[in-house]
């Protein structure tokens, strides 16, 4: 399994609590993390590490396509 | 807390419950919000927590948790929530899809924790205890 694509970071606010730099560094830890860890359709849960920060990733697999929901330092 | 949503009122009722003398700060701490503000994000919203000048803060002043989960009436993957202390006092609530759009109402909700990837009726205490620590 494969994800074929990220949504990620729906709105405004969210982009402006995370920044692009962050967003898109989530992106690809996370859909690097899945690849890695074959992670196959359901809810999610992981950590990813972005600059000096370990930041947990949530989202769900639909059909192979990641869905993340939030992401936030613990 | 008149306020809050049902939903944000349930939810964090179901955050908030448990022996964990962390919990039990921040369930004194819930009983003297004074004001909420909320802002929706159109994949789930914000509500910003005011608290009387008087609430003592945690010892740890920057925590992020969240183990509960929603089944929501129009929301086929559900919704997650998240819990956000600063400065040692709750600060706000966050409410999220999977990538579907929040509903513009909710008047029917069902309320779980996340286990391992899973919706369970019973808390993982040991995992959030260490999260706590």
């Amino acid at each position: 399994m494969w994800p074929r694509c990220l949504e990620y970071f729906y709105s405004s606010q969210k982009r402006q609590h995370r920044g692009q730099g962050h967003r898109e560094a989530i992106q690809q830890g996370t859909l690097l993390a899945a690849r890695t860890q074959g992670l196959g359709d359901g809810l999610f849960e992981m950590s990813v590490q972005v600059g000096s920060s370990l930041v947990t990733v949530r989202g769900n697999i639909i059909d192979g396509v990641i869905n993340i929901a939030t992401a936030f330092i613990p | 807390m008149s306020d809050l949503t049902r939903l944000e009122q349930a939810v964090m009722e179901k955050l908030l419950d448990g022996d964990n003398p962390l919990l039990q700060d921040l369930r004194k701490q819930f009983e003297e919000i004074e004001s909420v503000e909320r802002k929706f994000t159109g994949a789930g919203f914000f509500t910003k927590f005011r608290l009387a000048p008087n609430v003592r803060p945690l010892s740890k002043k920057s925590l992020t948790f969240g183990d509960v989960a929603a089944t929501i009436p129009g929301l086929k993957n559900g919704a997650g929530f998240l819990l956000f202390v600063r400065g040692g006092v709750l600060d706000q609530l966050e409410g999220y899809t999977y990538g579907e759009f929040w509903p513009t109402d909710v008047p029917d909700f069902g309320l779980g924790y996340i286990v391992k990837g899973q919706v369970k009726r019973e808390r993982d205490t040991e995992a959030l205890d260490k999260a706590f620590a």
